[in-house]
């Protein structure tokens, strides 16, 4: 079926339809679709995809009603279950949830900078049928969990969340995906950091392989503040994480930082940007993969500064390993410089396990297998020591574990 | 007066360093500067040489009739001032033999003299570094790159043999030498020294100073010169520390 | 658009015992050049070959479009060097040659090497990227690059090695220097096919600012299917560092005597891989492209 007369069909059901200045932009975007051939050669954003994850899932534009629950808990730590894209209300002295609105969508739409011609993109603000809005208020400091659900076969969510946080805030944001129903999540979170805050924000993604999830975020800093993200992803379903950065003020900082471990004939695609629009500012990309049987990967990573930049530091790193003969990986580390005072590097390795590192393992009397997971183990496990929350860090281990036990 | 150091103060960062500071040197003397770490020796030679870092906030350096502010790192250089760092710096690719040779031409341009040609060089530095026990091997490569301690410290005390310097200032370049380079280095300065040149020497131990006889000792703490004397004083620092002088 | 060329074949075993050397010069105002060149390398030879380019000043634009081509046969070696040092137009970025290079390798043989070097001074906008294509089994391909840009000038540069043999292996250095307000590239693909086993690739590309009104940016694709085969990546940007430029001044160079021997240091690594004669030359060339902008 053709994008408009879905459109029109499910016009009802979708967010913010009645108002025009959304109904123009829509316009803008279904002509995008329509004249776009979708070639892969030129739109990186498609590389590997495949795009039978765009046309031929089942549009249910319908999103069940569901009630979703938040759990206030004494320590300053908020749970919550976000049924299909769904969020209550909420507010107290330190958070308030609502519904994703109108505004935000506006701003957005305006105001996204970064890579006009991103489909999936395009395609969550055209659908959209869910989404919330959290904002953490002055001077505290939290922490959120929030699980991600979808309850329903062949439902489709394109989801739009807003995270906000006020001057002096901190934020520890946990969320989980774990969906096991064929289904897709398209979600697109905008976070924004004001002065002074911090945000840790981890994604812990393992799905099923029939769940297809499409999460893209642009994050913006401003003076002194500082958005790491940790993507974890061991879903067998597809994944794209598609992750953006701009530091817009003073000594801020941004790390987006993934591992992905993938088998079977499971594909990721992965993309972070950062752009230095100020002084002093940081950034961290960097992206580790496994890759075993018929998998298939790529990570796009670019570092932006702007002339005004000065006193950028930026650093990538993109490690592949490739445990089978049929796996591939394909990564573009691209540096784009026009400040002088900088200090940018990247590197990039794709390989098979260490060799010598084997060798030595199993001179020490371990089985090839062993020794080959040891080295899996050890290749990650910076990123898995530097995780403070006792109980995530064991979740993870498991995972892994699991992921391990199927290595042959 | 050869070196003439006047009520310095200096700023880096938002952080005072040198506070008030007094120092003259003389022709032909020997100085020596100790003082606790981050007490601020460092930044005197840097600020003698004219690193750019820093902001003067007060204060007047004269060097051989020369308002020292008047001239930038390389005509400092040229004029006679030679600082052998704490730290030197790799510089990969920039082959020693080239660099140094270039560095003493700059130098004889400045005085209206001949420039030494490849040649008569070669052979300069080949003397040099045998004086100093540095194998010629070495002078192939690049300025620092890989060296080790005590050898970036041989190599610097090489060019200040080459430079010929008339105020040198060694930043702590006993620092990392084994006992036989100690003795090698120090033989190599006090071959250097005549009643025309002069050297501030930076050290925290009393041991150099044993090889090398300074004509006075300053103690230096938290920017400012507080206490001169003879070598008496570093056989007091050695024995009771620089608590006494804080 | 043919206007001229050479083809060059070195038979069995023959190892060429001097450089051969082309030099190219467009004289006459208005034109374009397309000239092209064959070399062929039969079993177990042996050529250098060199390239220099010189250009007199002309206001209007002038193309030069030509088009190399390599074949390196079993146990062959074919090393191909370029100083390019065409006309790039003034201060204000009128005139200079457009010079859009296409150049090819095959190492289409066992053990065979092709091995470019370049130093890319001129040209008011330089796109070539000099490619291999490593098909017999442990062939080498590589590539050394010096890109210096200045005023308006851009340079668009880089290699493309594509591993089809086992145990083949690529070698890239990179140096961009980018001075003024000219835009600087290093755009790159090294790919490994699925029967490049034990296929290994090493890339370094580094790129140096001097002056803030300009830009130093790299693009690498970097594609493995085998997963034996083992790439490395590694690239930096940043300025001139100021503790070599204190270091060197201290000594007595002066500001500008101090970047020109720090740059041309930044770049021995490519310099060294020049025939004797050339690297002298190339080092002067560096420090001439230098001259005026820095201070
Ligand atoms: N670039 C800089 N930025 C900020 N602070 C600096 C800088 N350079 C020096 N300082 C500070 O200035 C103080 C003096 O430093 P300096 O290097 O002169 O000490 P020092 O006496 O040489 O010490 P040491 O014996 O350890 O070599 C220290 O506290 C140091 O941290
Ligand atoms: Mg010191």
């Amino acid at each position: 079926m053709n994008i408009q007369d879905n459109y029109q069909k499910n016009k009802k059901n979708i967010f913010f339809s009645e108002n025009k200045n959304v109904e123009n932009h829509r316009k803008k975007l279904i002509s995008i679709f329509e004249n776009d051939k979708f070639d892969k050669k030129n739109n990186e954003s498609l590389k590997n995809t495949n795009l039978k994850n765009f046309f031929d899932f089942k549009y249910k534009y319908l999103v069940p009603e569901e009630k979703s629950v938040i759990n206030n808990h004494h320590d300053n730590s908020y749970s919550i279950v976000c049924v299909n894209g769904q969020c209550s209300s909420f507010k107290d002295d330190k958070i308030q949830i609502t519904k994703i609105i109108e505004g935000d969508y506006i701003d957005f739409s305006k105001n996204n900078t970064i890579e006009k011609n991103d489909h999936f993109v395009n395609l969550n603000s055209l659908f959209l049928n869910c989404g919330f809005k959290i904002i953490i208020k002055k001077n505290n400091n939290i922490k959120i969990k929030i699980s991600n659900i979808v309850t329903d076969d062949e439902l489709t969510i394109f989801q739009k969340n807003n995270f906000i946080c006020e001057e002096g805030s901190s934020l520890n944001l946990i969320e989980e995906y774990e969906n096991k129903n064929n289904s897709t999540s398209n979600i697109l979170n905008v976070i924004k950091l004001e002065k002074n805050t911090q945000l840790n924000h981890f994604l812990i993604q393992d799905n099923s392989p029939s769940h297809n999830l499409i999460i893209t975020s642009h994050s913006s800093c401003k003076k002194d503040s500082t958005y790491t993200q940790k993507v974890y992803n061991f879903s067998e379903g597809y994944v794209r994480n598609f992750h953006f950065s701009e530091l817009i003020e003073l000594n801020s900082e941004a790390d987006l930082q993934g591992i992905f471990f993938l088998k079977d004939n499971n594909t990721s695609n992965n993309k972070t940007f950062v752009k230095h629009l100020a002084e002093d500012c940081k950034s961290n990309q960097v992206y580790k993969g496994i890759l075993n049987d018929h998998s298939k990967a790529t990570y796009f990573s670019n570092t932006y500064v702007d002339q005004v930049a000065q006193k950028t530091e930026g650093y990538q790193l993109s490690k592949g390993i490739l445990l089978s003969d049929n796996a591939s990986y394909f990564s573009k580390p691209e540096l784009k410089i026009y400040a002088d005072d900088v200090k940018c590097s990247h590197g990039s390795t794709i390989g098979p396990i260490d060799e010598n590192a084997i060798f030595y393992l199993r001179s020490r009397g371990m089985s090839k297998i062993a020794a080959t997971k040891i080295l899996i183990s050890s290749f990650i496990n910076e990123e898995l020591s530097s995780i403070d929350d006792k109980q995530m860090s064991q979740i993870i281990q498991k995972k892994l574990v699991r992921y391990l036990s199927k290595v042959k | 007066m050869f070196l003439e150091i006047k009520d310095l103060s200096v700023k880096i960062e938002n952080k005072n360093i040198l506070k008030s500071l007094n120092l003259n040197i003389n022709k032909g003397e020997v100085h020596a500067i100790m003082g606790p770490n981050g007490s601020g020796k460092s930044t005197l030679a840097n600020v003698l040489a004219g690193k750019e870092d820093y902001e003067i906030l007060n204060g007047k350096i004269n060097f051989k009739d020369n308002d020292l502010f008047d001239l930038n790192i390389e005509e400092r250089a040229q004029e006679g001032m030679f600082l052998a760092f704490q730290y030197p710096v790799e510089i990969p690719g920039v082959n020693i033999t080239p660099f140094l040779h270039s560095a003493i031409n700059s130098k004889r341009k400045r005085m209206n003299e001949d420039e030494i040609d490849n040649l008569s060089f070669a052979k300069l530095l080949k003397s040099k570094a045998s004086d100093l026990g540095i194998n010629i091997d070495m002078l192939k490569r690049s300025v620092n790159v890989g060296f080790s301690g005590g050898e970036k410290k041989r190599y610097e005390i090489l060019q200040m043999s080459i430079l010929n310097p008339d105020l040198a200032i060694l930043d702590e370049t006993d620092s990392g030498l084994d006992i036989d380079a100690l003795k090698i280095v120090t033989d190599g300065v006090n071959k250097l020294k005549t009643k025309d040149n002069s050297f501030l020497i930076i050290t925290h131990y009393q041991k150099l100073l044993d090889y090398i006889k300074p004509d006075y000792v300053h103690v230096m703490v938290n920017g400012s010169i507080v206490k001169s004397g003879g070598s008496e004083i570093a056989a007091e620092i050695e024995k009771e520390g620089f608590q006494k002088f804080q | 658009m043919f206007t001229d060329g050479s083809f060059v074949y070195i038979p069995e075993g023959v190892k060429c015992p001097m450089e051969l050397s082309t030099y190219f010069r467009i004289n006459s105002e208005n034109t374009g050049q397309f000239e092209r060149t064959l070399i062929i390398a039969d079993k177990g030879s042996y050529v250098s070959y060199l390239e220099g380019c010189t250009a007199p000043k002309r206001d209007d634009n002038q193309l030069h479009a030509a088009n190399v081509e390599l074949i390196a046969l079993e146990d062959a070696e074919i090393k191909y060097s370029t100083v390019q040092n065409w006309y790039p137009g003034d201060e204000d970025g009128k005139g200079g040659i457009y010079n859009f290079v296409t150049k090819r390798g095959l190492c289409a043989g066992k053990n065979s090497k092709i091995s470019w070097t370049q130093v890319e001074t001129g040209s008011a906008i330089t796109w070539k990227y000099p490619s291999c294509i490593l098909k017999g089994d442990n062939s080498i391909g590589e590539f050394y690059s010096v890109a210096i840009t200045n005023n308006f000038q851009q340079a668009d540069t880089g290699t493309k090695m594509t591993h089809i043999g086992k145990n083949t292996k690529s070698k890239i250095i990179s140096k961009g220097i980018s001075l003024g307000k000219s835009q600087n590239t290093y755009r790159g693909e090294v790919s490994f096919l699925r029967k490049a086993e034990k296929a290994r690739n090493y890339t370094q590309c580094d790129s140096l600012l001097v002056g803030n009104q300009c830009g130093a940016h790299t693009v690498p694709y970097i594609d493995s299917k085998n997963n034996t085969a083992v790439i490395e990546h590694e690239a930096s940007t940043s300025k001139i560092n100021e503790d070599q430029l204190y270091y060197c001044r201290q000594r007595g160079l002066s500001h500008e005597e101090a970047v020109s021997l720090i740059v041309n240091g930044f770049c021995k690594q490519v310099l060294q891989e020049l025939p004797m004669e050339f690297a002298v030359e190339a080092q002067k060339l560096v420090s001439i492209s230098l001259e005026g902008s820095v201070g």
